[in-house]
């Protein structure tokens, strides 16, 4: 894990000092191997819990999607809204979209960042607006893969 | 190409490649298996680690195939060789000169 501190302000005479903010990175596997379909079309899903990360100054999560398409002429789907376990997703996530339907090998990759509160729970969920896999080997990966913290 | 891990090609072997069947909490590990299909039993640990077996064993068995696919010659060069020989049927022969002669190589 690094950490790379931005944006200190220096004092200035007669005006107040911002918070520093505070960058993390890191690679956090959640969920792999996902080939959700229609199915949980209309479903939250947990993503997982990452209360070992966050800190009290958490304002942002970042969270990334992994697609790989292994599975030749056939598809894969997956678009929603990735947010806080316990907010209200189309208020306070992220809404991500992914339609793949291939033939050839191909690995995609999306980062959001989600809004994040320190006194909420301290778990990520995913409201899943479209889903359709036809391979188990076109699979989804979630990773949590930092913070912003202020 | 496959960066999948071998207990994941294991279970998409064991599913038939059928999808939904399950997933992972965190990194591919048994441990981390959630089992979500309602038709299928969830196999063993045992169980994954013979088809792991069986599955190094068939790459094994066929690696020359794909030493050699990088090495040949391209398809479209494979039948241009043959045309060259004239071995195509004659039918085939006569729509393929037919293109040449309509586009001929620049001299």
């Amino acid at each position: 894990m690094s950490t790379l501190k931005v944006n200190t302000i220096t004092n200035v005479s007669g005006s107040s000092i911002p918070n520093p903010i505070s960058l993390s990175s890191t690679l956090v596997a959640l969920l792999t191997g996902v080939t959700w379909s229609s199915g949980l079309i209309n479903t939250t899903q947990t993503l997982g819990s990452i209360s070992s990360y966050t800190t009290p100054k958490t304002k942002l999560v970042r969270v990334s999607i992994h697609y790989m398409h292994s599975g030749s002429t056939n598809h894969g789907y997956l678009t929603g809204w990735v947010f806080q376990t316990g907010k209200t997703y189309n208020i306070d996530g992220t809404y991500i979209a992914n339609s793949h339907y291939d033939w050839y090998y191909n690995i995609f990759q999306t980062e959001v960042l989600i809004p994040w509160d320190p006194n909420g729970t301290q778990s990520i969920s995913m409201y899943v607006v479209d889903a359709l896999n036809t391979s188990s080997s076109n699979v989804y990966s979630m990773y949590y893969t930092g913070r912003i913290d202020q | 190409m496959n960066y999948l891990k071998p207990i994941h090609s294991a279970l998409i072997a064991i599913v038939n490649d059928e999808p939904e069947h399950f997933f992972f909490k965190g990194e591919p590990s048994y441990e981390n298996l959630i089992w979500t299909s309602k038709t299928l039993k969830k196999p063993t640990e045992d169980e994954i680690a013979k088809k792991i077996q069986e599955l190094e064993i068939e790459r094994e068995r066929t690696e020359y195939q794909r030493q050699r696919k990088p090495e040949y010659p391209s398809i479209g060069d494979q039948l241009d060789a043959l045309f060259h020989a004239g071995v195509f049927p004659s039918e085939m022969a006569e729509q393929i000169q037919a293109v040449k002669d309509k586009y001929p190589k620049t001299p």
